[in-house]
């Protein structure tokens, strides 16, 4: 029986060991996502951030040989168990890239992608979708009399937000971002913010950032991951209300690395 | 500063030393195009282009054996693209690499190597004799596909890795299978590079000897090649034939006929470089 | 406009502040007012409220805490959560200066010789009154002249106060001799309070005043003991 207040969760990790073949990555990751909020991970280079994110959409599985350990839920249920689909699984869970990476195709190719991968095929609807995933990323004024230029010629920032818009074309509910701003100037950056804040009300994101003061803006929750040294595994070290590891955090490792006395 | 002047000669010598080297490597090419056309352009009229042989060869056109070299490129491409393509896309998209890929890909480059004249004795043996498809068109175009079949598969393989890991996590990333993602991201992208290879590997097929010589040349045939299962003249070994086998054959025929086997040669290789240079300017990622 | 959460919580902070002040005039109001008529239920009804503009302050202290940690304001955004955090205890002093002064309502005997001293606390309350108005009207139009003014609004409070301890300690003549030390000492503390309130408000102007020019400067901090009795 699943207690009620996991039922609240809309992603769970549970004691999840991780292997990059024979080398332990992570260890003993423990988390809880909230629906509907922006949850952060945070921590130094290499402490295994991008890997915990990768593990709710499974696309560590295109790199090479890994081994998970432990429980990943979505919604209650193991993304993991033999019965799972996992390209189904990626429809639902999506994922933005450090680097903006929209197809060398138009504007509205781009967008219509994952639905005509899901066998849309309509004109109409497809317009329709197209529309709609632009406005969620607040590209729509800037696009919608160019939809058929090449999205190369698009700046940075816009680059990005199209690349959420194409995610957000598929109806995810998890929208996973791995560093999605550190590629783009401060006014970019700013737009990115300002679009996952108006997103939570109707996705569930979650961010690795290097930036503690972005994680601070932008997120409810925060989680703090550390290695102790070369070759030991990813730990999650401490993890709350985003307002709380910002004012008083439990650890000191947390605190020393907010503060920058990391080192 | 003695050192100083002194590496600014090295330098000049090194500099004079690489462009006198590259005149020598590059001389021989123009000499041999200029002698070419030298003595091959007072034969080539259109008569020439477009007539049958008459007279055992000695005067009349070349045109069958324009016209063979022309369906054995076809057919060699018809064999040798789809099945390279798709090779290289098994090769890079999703055999695992290991041991096995790696001696897979040894063994492509040896087969690059094997001379032509081994491709045409196997293609005898077991196109035209054992599966009795007898000389033909398509023993030939088998045969030639078979031969330039390395070198599609690792234009199609160079074509393929060279689209950007990037767009297949994002169309991964989107719920998108393998396969679509090679479909309509990976290939499509691909495609400049691979119609380059595919090019140049046939550039090579229209003037290949010894491949087609057991397989589907035929000495003189008086109608053109109606099935696959025909014979056919093909330039190259019509060259052979009228330079060695034919006594009395005016200077002039076999010139005219090296020289359209030439053009035909550098048409191909010039478009190649021409949809190289077409696509890279419209690559921007 | 970006960063709209972080405005719209700026935008819930200046308003909170506001209610933090209507809040304080009132018991203000409501605390004089019983002190003048001897009205007990009055004082007791400022008392109770106490608690109210405590939780706002505690709320107002928490928001600034967290905006603080998590938006990395500066400029104007900085010096506005800086001052919002200052103008909020200072009002939340104000209140409990108000409780004081029910308090004295309550204990205070209504004499004869205590009359003209109410008088007095009368106009003194409503000049404080009219001080504080203004101080929080400074801060909701965020005018440093309208808050610069304050000290001059608050001078006749401080005469006021200087008079009303004059007589208590110096009294001439049979009428204003005192009779018993309890209800001077209550006038007294009253005015006490009286004048700490516009003291709190002159004080709260120089924030408002450092929230629209940036001047870091040590008045808030001049205490004037010398003055207050004439020497």
């Amino acid at each position: 029986m699943v207690k009620t207040a996991e039922l609240q969760k809309k992603a769970q990790l549970h004691g999840v060991n991780f292997y990059y073949g024979s080398f332990k990555a992570l260890e003993d990751i423990n988390l809880d996502i909230e629906p509907n909020q922006v949850t952060a991970l945070i921590g130094p280079s290499g402490c295994g951030k991008s890997t915990v994110l990768r593990l709710m959409n499974r696309m560590h599985e295109v790199m090479g040989k890994t081994r998970v350990e432990g429980s990943v839920l979505l919604d209650g249920k193991d993304i993991y168990a033999a019965d799972v689909d996992v390209v189904e699984l990626r429809s639902r869970v999506g994922e933005i890239f450090q680097k903006p990476n929209p197809f060398p195709k138009s504007i509205y190719d781009n967008v219509a992608y994952g639905p005509r991968i899901q066998g849309r095929r309509s004109n109409d609807e497809l317009d329709g979708i197209v529309e709609k995933a632009l406005r969620q990323a607040a590209l729509w004024k800037e696009v919608k009399n160019k939809l058929k230029h090449s999205a190369l010629e698009l700046s940075g920032g816009q680059q990005q937000r199209l690349c959420i818009a194409r995610t957000l074309a598929v109806e995810p509910e998890v929208i996973l971002m791995d560093e999605p701003c550190s590629a783009l100037d401060p006014v970019a950056t700013q737009q990115i913010e300002d679009t996952m804040d108006r997103l939570k009300e109707n996705y569930t994101i979650v961010i690795v950032t290097h930036n503690m003061q972005q994680a601070a803006r932008v997120s409810q929750f925060t989680g703090f991951m550390l290695i102790t040294e070369t070759g030991e595994p990813g730990r999650l070290v401490e993890y709350g209300p985003t307002s709380k590891i910002f004012t008083m955090p439990d650890r000191k490792e947390t605190e020393n690395y907010i503060t920058g006395r990391f080192g | 500063m003695a050192g100083h002047r002194k590496q600014l000669v090295y330098e000049k010598a090194a500099h004079g030393l690489m462009a006198l080297l590259t005149a020598i490597a590059v001389a021989p090419v123009i000499a041999i195009i200029i002698f070419l056309v030298i003595k091959g352009a007072p034969a080539i009229t259109l008569e020439f282009l477009t007539e049958m042989p008459r007279n055992g060869m000695k005067a009349g056109g070349i045109f069958p054996a324009i016209v063979g070299t022309f369906y054995l490129v076809l057919g060699t491409i018809v064999f040798a693209v789809p099945v390279g393509t798709l090779a290289a896309v098994y090769l890079t998209e999703y055999a695992t690499q290991g041991r096995l890929t790696r001696a897979i890909r040894l063994a492509i480059a040896n087969m690059a190597g094997v001379p032509s004249v081994v491709y045409g004795l196997f293609g005898l043996g077991l196109f035209v004799l054992l599966m009795q498809f007898g000389t033909s068109l398509l023993s030939g175009s088998l045969t030639l596909g078979l031969l330039v079949l390395p070198v599609v598969i690792t234009a199609a393989e160079e074509a393929l890795l060279a689209v950007p890991q990037s767009f297949r996590q994002a169309s991964l990333a989107l719920g998108a299978t393998r396969w679509q993602t090679i479909r309509r991201v990976v290939l499509p992208n691909a495609v400049p590079g691979i119609i380059t290879g595919t090019v140049l590997a046939v550039g090579r097929a229209a003037g290949e000897t010894a491949a087609i010589m057991f397989t589907v040349a035929a000495f003189f045939l008086p109608t053109l090649p109606d099935s696959p299962f025909s014979q056919a003249m093909a330039l190259p070994y019509h060259l052979y034939t009228i330079s060695t086998q034919v006594p009395g054959m005016p200077d002039e025929i076999k010139w005219g006929t090296a020289l359209v086997l030439l053009l035909l040669v550098l048409m191909f290789t010039l478009t190649a470089a021409i949809i190289r240079a077409r696509f890279r300017r419209k690559k921007r990622w | 406009m970006t960063r709209q959460s972080f405005h719209e919580g700026l935008k819930q902070l200046n308003e909170e502040i506001l209610r933090e002040a209507s809040l304080v005039v009132e018991a203000v109001d409501l605390s004089t007012q019983a002190l003048l008529k001897s009205d007990r239920s009055l004082a007791n009804s400022v008392i109770a409220g106490d608690d109210d503009i405590n939780e706002l302050t505690l709320r107002i202290e928490g928001n600034c805490l967290a905006l603080q940690a998590q938006q990395q304001p500066v400029a104007r955004d900085l010096r506005l959560l800086h001052t919002c955090l200052l103008v909020s205890l200072h009002l939340e002093r104000v209140g409990d200066l108000a409780v004081n002064i029910a308090k004295i309502a309550k204990r205070l005997e209504r004499t004869e010789a205590a009359e003209p001293y109410l008088e007095l606390l009368g106009k003194m309350s409503a000049q404080a009154l009219e001080v504080l108005r203004q101080g929080i009207k400074a801060f909701a139009d965020r005018d440093a002249r309208l808050a610069n003014s304050l000290v001059e609004i608050d001078e006749p409070i401080d005469e006021m106060y200087k008079e009303i301890l004059t007589r208590l300690l110096h009294p001439k003549g049979e009428l204003e001799a005192v009779e018993s030390t309890e209800w001077a000492t209550h006038i007294a503390l009253a005015s006490r309070y009286i004048e700490r309130i516009a003291d709190q408000v002159v004080d709260m102007g120089a924030r408002i005043d450092f929230l629209v020019t940036g001047k870091l400067d040590g008045r808030y901090f001049d205490n004037e003991p010398d003055k207050r009795f004439g020497e």
